[in-house]
């Protein structure tokens, strides 16, 4: 049976992304109502991604080295874990840290960002990296799930 | 220090949290014994670098007295940068250890 704390590790990091891709969508067109709503947002994501590193870490620290690298490593796609769990792994650790500084932007100078559209469009960039980085992180953890079943179909057959 | 000083310094301080953790992860790949030694202090290599990436950033977003002169949207911006360019390189570096 798969560990039930990959998918609450994955629930709460796409959870987190939803969360900034609504904090990017609430400053397209800021007001000071959709600047509440934006800190808001800002907020659980950043407490999303926090609480998706522990469970991940966690997972990661104590059964994955033990119970699928192994697997992955010896089936067809050894890549899903010299690549892809590799650099997701290594990655991640941005995505907390920016989602402060997508926080800390929206709270300290969000008043500013209303009526300042470059100061605006380059915390819309980088809030969109964010969403992506973590579209991109779900993406690899698909690719590191189909390494595993394909070297459990390979050890199968 | 008023606000827009303080977003700076977190900006800053993200920037260089985002670089300490893309060189600790090729030099502990480069160096066994680097790599060792974080899993001797911290139980994992993995967590060890979480856990100085995290003081790091607190460390420079909040003791370290940073001082950032250039404007707000251009600071965003180079994080922008080097988050993009330190995210390819960790790709590519595990991409090149993979093959090699």
């Amino acid at each position: 049976m798969v560990n039930p704390l990959v998918g609450i590790h994955a629930a709460l990091g796409e959870t987190g992304v939803f969360a900034f891709f609504w904090t990017f969508v609430e400053m397209i067109t800021p007001d000071k109502k959709r600047l509440q709503r934006a800190k808001i947002a800002a907020m659980l994501g950043v407490i999303f991604f926090f609480m998706s590193w522990i469970i991940g870490g966690y997972y990661y620290s104590t059964d994955y080295g033990t119970d699928v690298k192994p697997v992955i490593k010896k089936g067809p796609q050894p890549w899903a874990h010299g690549v892809m769990m590799e650099a997701k792994e290594h990655i991640f650790l941005f995505l907390p840290f920016l989602g402060i500084v997508v926080f800390s932007l929206v709270s300290l100078a969000g008043e500013r960002m209303i009526k300042d559209a470059k100061l605006r469009k380059s915390f819309l960039i980088v809030t969109a990296l964010v969403v992506l980085m973590g579209l991109a992180m779900a993406f690899m953890g698909y690719s590191i799930s189909s390494g595993f079943r394909s070297a459990l179909e390979a050890g199968r057959t | 220090m008023n606000n827009e000083e303080k977003a700076k310094r977190h900006v800053a301080s993200c920037m260089i949290t985002v670089v300490v953790v893309t060189a600790l992860t090729v030099a502990a790949e480069m160096s066994a014994s680097l790599k060792d030694g974080l899993k001797q202090v911290f139980f994992h290599h993995w967590v060890g670098k979480g856990i100085i990436a995290l003081v790091v950033f607190v460390l420079f977003a909040h003791v370290i007295p940073l001082r950032v002169k250039k404007p707000l949207s251009k600071v965003v911006n180079w994080l922008t940068m080097l988050t993009v360019a330190c995210g390819i390189v960790i790709f590519l570096f595990f991409l090149w250890e993979f093959f090699a």
